[in-house]
């Protein structure tokens, strides 16, 4: 029985458990010590299983697969006056699409917001196309 | 997860890369046998991906994994249990140092992936695909061609004995 109800511990703890089960469970452990136990060293190693460092893909194994000249880019920073042409025409079109609503501009417009939201410098800063690109592929 | 559209290679590198590389990297416990291994699965995907018709893709993808690994064991007759580097942190890739706190989670999980690698294959691969690469049960089932209680008993024991291994 011990083990039966032990055994459904990491489910338990993964949500994989039915409603039925779960209950069973809560309703064993408030009078079994042992299978408390049982679900704290589970808790335990699930948690430190978690936290294992999450290792980058090796460039040399990118590079065997071609892969590089498609990800390398991307993580440089572009030239300099890319990265203003590309924040001049986004104030562009942002100051344009904000005058005259027009669908074409909302993207962008989109773009431009969620960066403020995650930027500690307000409307003054414009989104750097590297940064934004890079964070998609890393996804 | 379900796929409803077919994906390029390079989409299923780029998304999965990583995932796949971790997946290898825990089973093997071995940089190089990691980067061989996920290298093998993705070549594999490669050719697979011209005859993948819509369905479960992570139940396609990691059946191709673990039948990659299973062949590179029968290969290289290669004992499950390899025996770790010296300094696991010396393939983190980190360009600039890492901070103390990071350092010594690596130190932490030197021991944790040491216990992984003396669990049965069973367990260390289901207790990997969850814990690490964080499919579902079902999704596991789906990649090992077992039962979902199967699953479910493989990943408690295997951590059963993990807490075991570390106390």
């Amino acid at each position: 029985m011990i083990g039966h109800v032990g055994e459904l511990a990491s489910a338990y703890l993964d949500g994989e458990t039915t409603p039925e089960e779960s209950e069973r469970l809560r309703r064993h452990l408030a009078e079994c010590d042992d299978c408390r136990d049982e679900v704290a060293d589970i808790h335990m190693a699930r948690s430190a299983l978690r936290a294992m460092p999450i290792l980058e893909v090796p460039v040399e194994l990118l590079e065997s697969l071609d892969l590089v000249p498609n990800v390398v880019p991307l993580r440089k920073r572009p030239p300099m006056w890319i990265a203003a042409a590309a924040a001049a025409l986004i104030m562009f079109v942002t100051f344009a699409a904000a005058l005259t609503p027009d669908p074409v501009g909302v993207p962008l417009i989109q773009v431009s917001h969620e960066y403020q939201e995650q930027s500690s410098l307000g409307s003054a800063v414009v989104p750097n196309v590297g940064a934004v690109r890079a964070e998609r592929i890393r996804e | 997860m379900t796929e409803e559209a077919p994906i390029s290679w390079e989409e299923v590198a780029r998304t999965h890369g990583r995932k796949i590389y971790n997946f290898a990297y825990r089973l093997t416990g071995n940089p190089d046998d990691a980067a061989d291994l996920a290298q093998d699965v993705l070549l594999r995907v490669r050719r697979g991906l011209e005859s993948y018709t819509p369905g479960s893709f992570e139940g396609w993808l990691w059946r191709i994994t673990r039948n990659a690994f299973l062949d590179d064991v029968r290969r290289k007759k290669r004992r499950p249990t390899t025996p770790l580097p010296e300094h696991l942190d010396r393939t983190n890739l980190a360009s600039t140092p890492a901070p103390d706190d990071v350092l010594a989670s690596i130190r932490l999980g030197d021991d944790l992936q040491k216990a992984l690698l003396a669990l049965p294959f069973d367990f260390r691969e289901s207790v990997v695909m969850c814990d690490v690469i964080g499919l579902s049960y079902d999704e596991i089932a789906a990649a090992v061609s077992v039962p979902v209680g199967t699953v479910r008993s493989r990943i408690h024991r295997g951590r059963k004995m993990l807490r075991e291994s570390l106390s």
